[in-house]
């Protein structure tokens, strides 16, 4: 296998059916980079929970969004979600409770818990790139 | 791509839920709430993929669509959705329900 970073990147139309589009781009580079099978179910939901994101906030003026992926060799596959939208206080949805009044948040959540590293930058009137990694558990590390 | 199948207050899921199909799987949970069965019984065995959409979906209709008699249960979730069902609560809420056949 290749060792060097290999970057692939999707500009999806902002219509829900191709998110699943993404979630198989993702396969196919995680399995490539040694993820084992649960770490890369658990990447397809971090992936599309930030890609309903860029439909639900990010799609509102622009029709499409971007989604790069990035292989780390020996330390796992990032992911960048790009939109060009309204921007958003990712502060204001860190937290998921069932008894808030907004069940907003759940998948911010889920990505929280499901990736390595997450960061998250929104400019009002720019737009919101959500960065997620998965790193390779030692064990897996050739 | 997500197939539902119901048969009287079973509704039965095979393929993925997400932000594409989640309208349809919860219009098909609101038709069997309609019918004014007791009981619903979600049958997951073959969900192959859910997300926080499904979880919205279903807190929403235990919030403010399904009457104190009614009640859903949550039949036979894959390994990864069960995963999330424990993360976001959903497990102490709806009842899951493992069977020998599923």
């Amino acid at each position: 296998m290749d060792k060097e970073t290999q970057e692939v990147l999707l500009v999806l139309p902002s219509i829900p059916e191709y998110v699943s589009l993404a979630r198989m781009c993702a396969s196919m580079m995680a399995n490539q980079v040694g993820l084992s099978l649960d770490e890369i179910e658990e990447l397809k939901v971090a992936l599309s929970e930030a890609c309903t994101n860029a439909l639900r906030y990010g799609c509102t003026t622009h029709d499409h969004y971007e989604v790069k992926f990035k292989t780390l060799p020996q330390v796992g596959l990032e992911i960048q979600i790009t939109d060009q939208g309204e921007g958003w206080n990712p502060g204001s949805i860190e937290h998921f409770q069932y008894d808030d009044d907004q069940i907003g948040g759940l998948g911010l959540y889920l990505i929280r818990e499901f990736t390595d590293i997450l960061q998250i930058e929104s400019k009002k009137g720019i737009g919101t790139t959500i960065t997620l990694q998965k790193n390779l558990k030692s064990s897996s590390i050739k | 791509m997500l197939k539902l199948n119901t048969s009287a207050n079973v509704l039965s899921a095979d393929g993925e839920i997400d932000v594409a199909t989640a309208g349809e799987f919860e219009k098909n949970i609101l038709q069997l709430v309609n019918q004014d069965f007791p009981v619903i019984i979600l049958d997951l065995s073959k969900v192959s993929y859910l997300d926080s959409i499904t979880v919205e979906i279903l807190m929403y209709l235990k919030k403010n669509v399904l009457k104190s008699n009614q009640d859903i249960i949550l039949r036979n979730p894959q390994e990864m959705t069960r995963k999330i069902f424990d993360l976001t609560g959903i497990n102490k809420i709806f009842t899951i329900e493992e069977t020998s056949n599923g």
